[in-house]
């Protein structure tokens, strides 16, 4: 990877955790829906990207957000977790299409049908695995349920609106 | 050896992600456990500046009700002036230890983070232990309790909330001086639970709650709420009580921290009777 593209990364990195902790840090839906905003990065970043290093970047990110939610590890073991699958259900829903692994994720590369099955199973990993670790102890699991499925819908609506407003004059 | 290295390098990334499992379970466990881990969070100075920033670009919107709560409390104390009625503990007579008198200090606070959609909800606020602020003290507001502190750093501190799924506060009826425990079961922020209250207790809506003299946290007789709701189950020998809070936690703008300074020697006096029975 080129240093403008390093570069590149580390600015939306920035861009997605001061979108996370001023707008969506403590806001939420009738305290139902949560926007995590911030896993795009993680789900957004090239496939060519070697695991380990991807593993790495989702823990920082995740322990990054987990310092401003006092949650430390929860965010970071969801991140972990997403980044270890997300390569494999990436080629699962590509199925036999062809795709360049130097290419960014996108809307606009990707099309609809592929994109949105593997954004949302994603999301739902993530989000679900956030409230499972943060009401273990409280047994509220139908609570648990509910909520990572309206979340990742929220986190979904916001990443195809913000995919729509800015990067559609690349297709 | 050889053959070794060669599984190690099969499965080196399983084993990365598992060390990165295990290392984010072992944080997860450490910060529910250990109450003064203050550098990875709101306490932490960058993170406090970071939110204190944002504290001041957001706090215009709820100015107005700060105001009205500073001011009808401004109002409470002037009354008690004119009135020349300085409440004081009911139980004291003339000619007790000053220091007993004298024994809660108070410190004025900022609230720059809070949260009540949560779980488990923190509350950031901009003193820490450079003004004499530190781990189990007690916050109240204006309205009346708001939580203990979980940890400080030098300029800030984060607070446990009342609405932390965990946090119990020991709280007794104002009117029959029954105890009983107050805590959250997460939803509605501005209802709370009052458990252990016995059956053959008389109690009535809207009676008050206030915290009890048992608790090392808060001074006694600050206001907790309201009863919303009393219900009885079958054969269960305590009621089922809903308070709703006389804080609101959703616009919280200044706390007061709490200081007892005769806990240490409360816990020394206590530590002694424990190591007795051990």
């Amino acid at each position: 990877m080129n240093p403008s593209l390093i570069i590149k990364h580390l600015l939306s990195f920035i861009f997605v955790v001061v979108l996370q902790i001023t707008i969506f840090l403590h806001t939420s839906i009738f305290s139902v829906a949560y926007c995590y905003i911030y896993v795009a990065f993680v789900v957004f970043l090239p496939l060519s990207i070697n695991r380990s290093w991807l593993m790495t970047i989702a823990f920082l990110s995740g322990i990054v957000i987990d310092m401003f939610y006092n949650t430390l590890g929860i965010n970071a073991f969801a991140c972990v977790t997403l980044a270890f699958f997300r390569n494999k259900i990436f080629y699962l829903f590509l199925g036999s299409s062809d795709f360049d692994e130097n290419s960014p994720i996108s809307l606009a590369n990707l099309g609809i049908g592929i994109f949105i099955p593997y954004v949302t199973i994603l999301l739902f990993m993530h989000h679900f695995l956030i409230f499972l670790l943060v009401n273990w102890d409280n047994g509220k699991y139908f609570y648990v349920f509910y909520t990572s499925i309206l979340s990742t819908l929220l986190t979904l609506f916001v990443i195809i609106t913000g995919e729509y407003l800015f990067f559609r004059e690349k297709r | 050896m050889h053959r070794f290295f060669v599984l190690f390098n099969k499965y080196k990334t399983l084993l990365y992600f598992l060390a990165l499992q295990s290392l984010c379970f072992w944080l997860i466990i450490v910060n529910n456990k250990y109450q003064n881990v203050y550098v990875f969070n709101t306490s932490n100075r960058t993170i406090g500046k970071v939110l204190a920033f944002n504290n001041q670009v957001n706090e215009y919107l709820n100015l107005r009700q700060v105001k009205e709560t500073l001011a009808a409390e401004n109002a409470e104390l002037k009354k008690i002036i004119l009135s020349g009625k300085i409440p004081v503990d009911s139980t004291l007579k003339k000619g007790t230890d000053s220091s007993y008198l004298n024994r809660y200090s108070v410190v004025v606070a900022k609230v720059i983070n809070n949260s009540t959609t949560e779980s488990k909800n923190f509350l950031t606020i901009n003193k820490g232990t450079l003004d004499s602020i530190y781990v189990d003290m007690g916050v109240i507001g204006s309205n009346g309790i708001v939580g203990k502190i979980k940890s400080c750093s030098k300029h800030f501190a984060t607070v446990y909330s009342v609405l932390h799924t965990n946090n119990s506060v020991s709280a007794k009826l104002k009117k029959t001086n029954t105890e009983g425990s107050v805590i959250w079961d997460g939803g509605d922020p501005t209802i709370v639970l009052l458990k252990n209250i016995p059956r053959h207790v008389k109690v009535a809506v809207s009676d008050t709650v206030v915290t009890s003299s048992y608790s090392d946290v808060f001074p006694e007789g600050v206001m907790i709420g309201k009863i919303v709701e009393i219900k009885q189950k079958g054969e269960e020998a305590f009621f089922r009580i809903k308070v709703k809070l006389n804080t609101d936690f959703r616009s919280l703008g200044y706390v007061y921290v709490v200081n007892n300074k005769l806990r240490p020697e409360k816990d020394s006096l206590e530590s002694l009777l424990k190591k007795e029975k051990e």
